[in-house]
């Protein structure tokens, strides 16, 4: 079994907001085949914010986690050179079983975190994405599964727009918006 | 040398791929955005939310957005494939929200290419 744990503390450029972040960590679920993935969004009362995503896909090969923190052109691990530059903590662990990613920001911009979810529009009626958010203010949920008895039909381009719309707003009252 | 396991990874996820391709209806447009890390960095989120935007919003139907991997340029992105039906794939680059606007217009629902923007 694979199993390891990554732990990188940088001053790191914050070229991309929390919601880009999202996007890159979610197609690398999609590209270990997971059936769930669970995003997990968490403010602090200090203001920190953590972003998690784990999925229960076939995971990554440590080789290839390596050159993806380098910066190397691998089959998997989208985008972890961007997320490890940008967080002040990363931990990072992957088996057989699955994958979880875990960022801490001491401040960041969290973005439009509806904008990016509905991407993945087409694949989220074959495999589960669940998102949850949490803050001092309260918490929202969101999942997949339920868009159909929620939205309306996802066949439908604007139960789509509906699903933007409420995470987007969601999210904005629960992280004042946008972060600096 | 792969292993068994990786070999069947690549045939589930190409499976998935064709699935959501073979999905689309007959008569339907599909839109490809790409979404490699080389594209999102350049603002292929927007372009992506940009279609919905123009799509949702003129009621245009038998319209399907997806994401797609990286379309191979990385110096070119934010890109996106056209594909309307019975017609070749078109490749558009360095898109912005102005040109989706466009594309949408004369392409989408006008049916000229717009040239100006293909990838050379």
């Amino acid at each position: 079994m694979l199993k390891f744990i990554l732990s990188v503390l940088t001053r790191a450029r914050r070229t991309m907001e929390v919601s880009k972040h999202i996007v890159d960590l979610v197609t690398n679920s999609f590209e270990a085949l997971a059936k769930h993935i669970l995003v997990m969004l968490t403010e602090e009362a200090d203001g920190s914010v953590t972003l998690c995503v784990s999925d229960d896909g076939v995971g990554i090969k440590e080789e290839d986690v390596v050159k993806a923190l380098a910066g190397e052109k691998t089959p998997r691990g989208n985008g972890l050179r961007l997320l490890k530059e940008a967080a002040d903590d990363l931990q990072y662990g992957s088996d057989e079983r699955g994958t979880h990613v875990c960022a801490a920001f001491r401040s960041m911009q969290i973005g439009n975190v509806g904008d990016a979810l509905i991407v993945f529009w087409q694949e989220m009626r074959i495999t589960a994405i669940t998102l949850s958010a949490v803050s001092p203010r309260g918490e929202f949920c969101f999942d997949s599964r339920l868009i159909g008895e929620k939205y309306g039909d996802p066949a439908d381009i604007q139960t789509m727009v509906k699903v933007r719309k409420d995470v987007n707003y969601a999210l904005t009252n629960l992280f004042g918006g946008k972060k600096e | 040398m792969k292993s068994i396991a990786d070999i069947n990874a690549i045939r589930e996820q190409m499976r998935s791929k064709v699935l959501i391709r073979d999905n689309a209806k007959e008569g339907e447009t599909h839109v490809f955005v790409g979404m490699g890390t080389c594209g999102i960095q350049a603002g292929a989120v927007e372009v992506f939310n940009a279609f919905v935007d123009e799509i949702s919003s003129r009621v245009i139907k038998n319209v399907r957005i997806s994401r797609s991997g990286c379309l191979g340029d990385c110096d070119k992105e934010p890109m996106a494939e056209v594909v309307l039906p019975g017609a070749a794939p078109v490749v558009y680059a360095g898109l912005t929200k102005e040109k989706v606007k466009e594309i949408v217009e004369k392409h989408i629902l006008g049916g000229n290419v717009v040239t100006a923007y293909v990838t050379k």
